[in-house]
């Protein structure tokens, strides 16, 4: 079964492909062969994955966890043909990496010379974020019939955020309702960014990758030195992107007193609009007015805080208190069920209830009270796994931390990389910063990043799992 | 359709789980969060915690735009409540499972204020299934069709029976009774067998008949077993051993009914007139010796004890009882018993789900369709046998099952075919009528029309 299913994701990687063959022949072609190449490779190992006779039809959450995990490494691995073939990059790690960083929307690259690469696979590049913005498997589920008994276990596994509830019964129907969203939003970004100004080839590309919450753009200057008028609507949508998507379905339904009263969506924009408070007024003198300083810090905070990555200045430049601001946005990432990375509102949310609770508890220690979001009972194994996960998810941190420090880095772009890659934002500080790139590290370090994004993105535990001797020891239970 | 049930318990799910794979919209509702989780798990469905008799939680499930409410919780009370709240929210129908003959009784006399569609009764539904057991010793199951007209028996072949080694057509010749194997069931596999198909020791037939045809059939093929039941041993007074005993009263059947609980054996003394209720510990083993194991017809267990009750069973078969029925609420039990051991299995569950089921299924047509009667799964539900009432017009009544045969789907059979009260088992010169009851027996599910039998229009 769980072969079965990677056949089907590898088939409609290769269906989506075909998209950027076709921009490919209307831009000129010089990456036509690769494309074709890459798009024929991915096909031919779907296919024969799918030829291997599924022996159970049961799907359980340790098959859940498996696809997911398994899926996200043969894309990273499979997706970067295009890229090697294409000659972006002469090393399949980078490759690898550029691809592993698009499709988990991170946005990290390590390609300096991004307007030589080729439409084509320039188009592939941003098309992977909006993918895997919204979940790939989410993708196959809504378009192709998956077994319908067991299908909350790969929601649950690939969508982020503490808890999955569904929009309406059936998951295909909730999958296409998501993507339906999120592809009508990407549309309107476009053309409001053509009104702007924009080619069609870099509007949709930037709209694809703003949807993700990747930070890819087809330009190597990016944001910086683009009019008032396309960073406002960038900043905008960066934000409306990392808002939890369910919201948008209840004001489609007119519910839009649950919308409004929703608690993370409160503690996001309050936290947004501190963050944008104090670093205003911690670079005002660097700007000649505080309008030009609050649209700038308003830009690159809710870039940070969505995790997209976009830059309208090298805020590498800016004060310490900036950047740390910065590096506390980029670990606490967007709301729960957007396409934003980082540990999510909600579970901030719990961890200071929670923290909160105890203090009272030692104050009090016959103290009794249940932890509310949204005014409903938060349950204590959610509050665990939400503790758990925090905990995991830094010790891979530092772990990362540890093992990229071997290529002698400050420590500031050395910590600032790590974060940039585990929370899906893109750009850090220093050696790594939003005019860099990540090409001159190691091929080490590129492999743990690499790896640091998926864990990132699968939110730890499918990762986790499909390393653990005890997934593989009945592998009879894959096919 | 847009489908709340109400309760994730045993019967819920089972419903749940049914219902969300014939592809209906399913809100379940549960205050455990427990079972909620596994439902969640099980099936492609929204899971509410909350009380499902709480019309904040009901108006939140979207009752109000739901086609049918279904209350499965544990409590008769709760369960009219709901159906109450949710006709009042505007839900279309409800079906209510209700237990306590008390309840049931009143049901009728308040359907219009709870706005109630049907009221299920799984204890019930379970002693008519046993009772008609009973009717048929050397049935396994038996299922009826057309108010009766038409009856669906498992046998098995055992050793030194005259089927063994017969094939389809032979049978035909050999007994010259109209009666149609329309299932067969050998080890893990189950075949719809057409003429060539040969049958082999061990294998469990399902052959559908007119309930007088098949007596003819079953004497003939198993003259011993064929007596009828004159006293019956039932472990274990519940609510089901209560109906039972109203059910096979002009049976002529001596029930003797063994109950630990001595308010409960008052209580049934009272109120059956034609059992006999022994007080005593239903797991003795010298008590049940005593009072005929050995020699008794048919043994039932019912108690609420599924592990008592395959025990039971399990001993009554090895001391030499007749027929022996058993109750389980949880089927994962059975699945260690070897084939045969235990000659039926009667679940509540099931028996339920799937009167529902056949309810849901009907609604699921517009009143001119050729809707669904009844359903019955056979083999594990891998088979199903549904009747069907031929309305309207179309162009395959009146059409040769000859000609017929090139439109339907593969692993289909027209099992029988009840015209003005005659059953028909048909051959390739009848037809379908418009007014007949058609019994189909599958292995293609999710059938609400006649029409979805035929693989495409018919030219």
């Amino acid at each position: 079964m769980v072969f079965n299913m990677l056949g089907k994701i590898l088939l409609s990687m290769a269906a989506l492909m075909v998209i950027c063959v076709i921009i490919s022949v209307f831009t000129g072609g010089r990456d036509l062969v690769a494309l074709v190449l890459s798009d024929v490779i991915i096909a031919v190992i779907g296919v024969g994955l799918l030829m291997i006779r599924p022996t159970k039809a049961s799907f359980y959450a340790k098959e859940g966890f498996a696809v997911v995990a398994l899926s996200w490494i043969l894309m990273s691995l499979l997706g970067a043909l295009p890229f090697l073939l294409g000659g972006v990059f002469t090393s399949y790690i980078d490759a690898v990496f550029e691809t592993a960083s698009g499709f988990t929307t991170t946005g990290a690259t390590v390609c300096g010379a991004i307007e030589r690469i080729p439409h084509g696979i320039g188009f592939w590049r941003c098309l992977i974020i909006f993918i895997g913005g919204m979940g790939v498997l989410v993708f196959v589920m809504a378009v192709l019939p998956l077994s319908k008994e067991r299908s909350m276990h790969i929601m649950r596994a690939e969508v982020p955020g503490p808890s999955v509830s569904k929009l309406v019964a059936k998951s295909k129907d909730s999958a296409l309702i998501l993507y339906a969203i999120y592809f009508v939003l990407m549309i309107i970004e476009a053309v409001l960014l053509m009104i702007g100004g924009m080619s069609p080839y870099t509007a949709f590309t930037t709209a694809m990758s703003t949807a993700g919450t990747g930070g890819f753009m087809v330009t190597d200057a990016g944001y910086i030195g683009q009019s008032t008028y396309l960073q406002v609507v960038a900043g905008v949508f960066m934000m409306l992107f990392a808002v939890n998507f369910n919201l948008y379905f209840y004001i489609i339904l007119k519910k839009f007193g649950v919308a409004v009263k929703n608690e993370e969506l409160r503690w996001f924009l309050l936290i947004y609009a501190g963050a944008v408070a104090i670093i205003t007024v911690n670079v005002l003198p660097r700007f000649s007015s505080f309008g030009e300083a609050l649209h700038h810090s308003a830009f690159n905070a809710a870039s940070i805080y969505s995790t997209t990555g976009f830059a309208s200045v090298d805020f590498d430049k800016w004060p310490t208190l900036s950047k740390c601001v910065l590096l506390l946005l980029m670990l606490l990432g967007g709301c729960a069920g957007s396409t934003a990375g980082g540990i999510k509102t909600s579970r901030v949310m719990i961890l200071v209830k929670n923290g909160w609770n105890e203090l009272r508890r030692l104050a009090h220690p016959k103290y009794v009270r249940t932890l509310r979001i949204d005014d409903k009972p938060v349950s204590e194994p959610v509050v665990r796994s939400v503790l758990v996960y925090f905990t995991a998810i830094m010790a891979l941190t530092f772990l990362s931390i540890l093992l990229v420090s071997i290529d002698g880095y400050s420590v500031e772009s050395t910590v600032s990389s790590v974060f940039a890659c585990i929370f899906n934002v893109g750009p850090g500080f220093g050696a790594v910063g939003p005019v860099e790139n990540f090409a001159h590290m190691s091929a080490l370090s590129k492999i743990v990043l690499a790896l640091d994004m998926l864990i990132g993105r699968l939110e730890v535990w499918p990762m986790l799992l499909l390393f653990a001797p005890s997934t593989w020891r009945n592998r009879a239970a894959f096919r | 359709m847009r489908i709340v049930v109400v309760g994730a318990g045993k019967v819920g799910r089972t419903i749940a789980k049914k219902l969300s794979l014939e592809g209906h919209d399913i809100v379940v509702i549960d205050d455990d969060k427990e079972v909620l989780d596994r439902a969640a798990n099980e099936m492609d469905a929204i899971c509410m915690e909350g009380n499902g008799a709480d019309y904040r939680v009901q108006s939140e499930a979207g009752v109000a735009d739901a086609d049918v409410l279904i209350a499965a919780t544990a409590h008769d009370e709760v369960n009219m409540l709901c159906c109450l709240i949710a006709h009042k929210l505007g839900a279309f129908r409800t079906i209510a499972r209700v237990r306590d003959p008390a309840n049931a009784a009143q049901l009728h006399y308040l359907s219009d204020e709870l706005g109630l569609s049907m009221a299920v009764n799984p204890d019930l539904a379970a002693a008519e299934e046993i009772s008609r057991l009973l009717r048929i010793p050397s049935a396994l199951n038996v299922e009826t069709f057309a108010k009766g007209k038409v009856e669906l028996v498992g046998v098995r072949i055992k050793d030194q029976n005259e089927l063994r080694g017969l094939s389809l057509l032979d049978f035909h010749k050999k007994f010259h009774i109209k009666v149609l194997i329309c299932a067969v069931q050998r080890g893990e596999s189950c075949y719809i067998p057409k003429g060539d198909f040969v049958l082999e020791e061990g294998d469990k037939l399902h052959i559908a008949a007119a309930p007088e045809e098949l007596a003819k059939f079953l004497r003939m093929v198993y003259p011993d077993k064929q007596k009828k039941i004159r006293n019956c041993l039932v472990v274990g007074g519940s609510r089901i051993a209560y109906y039972l005993a109203h059910e096979v009263e002009k049976a002529d059947i001596q029930l003797k009914i063994i109950e630990s609980n001595p308010e409960r054996a008052d209580f049934l003394a009272a109120e059956l007139k034609n059992a006999l209720v022994i007080l005593g510990d239903n797991t003795d083993h010298d008590l049940l010796m005593e009072e005929g194991l050995d020699s008794a017809d048919a043994f039932v267990a019912l108690t609420g004890m599924d592990e008592t009750n395959l025990i039971s069973g399990l001993s009554a078969k090895w001391q030499g009882a007749g027929t022996v029925i058993v109750k389980v609420n949880n089927e994962n039990l059975t699945a260690v018993l070897p084939e045969g051991a235990i000659d039926s299995i009667i679940s509540p569950k099931q028996i339920t789900a799937n009167k529902i089921l056949t309810f849901v299924r009907a609604l699921s047509c517009s009143p001119d369709e050729s809707n669904v009667e009844t359903v019955h799964e056979l083999v594990g539900g891998r088979i199903e046998a549904l009747e069907f009432a031929a309305k309207g017009s179309h162009p395959m009544y009146g059409m040769p099952l000859r000609e017929l045969n090139r439109y339907l789907h593969r692993e289909l059979l027209i099992a029988c075919i009840v015209r003005n009260g005659v059953t028909i088992i048909p051959g390739g010169d009848d037809c379908i009528q418009s007014g007949d009851s058609v019994i189909i027996v599958t292995k293609k599910k999710m059938f609400n029309d006649l029409a979805d039998i035929l693989t495409g229009p018919i030219r």
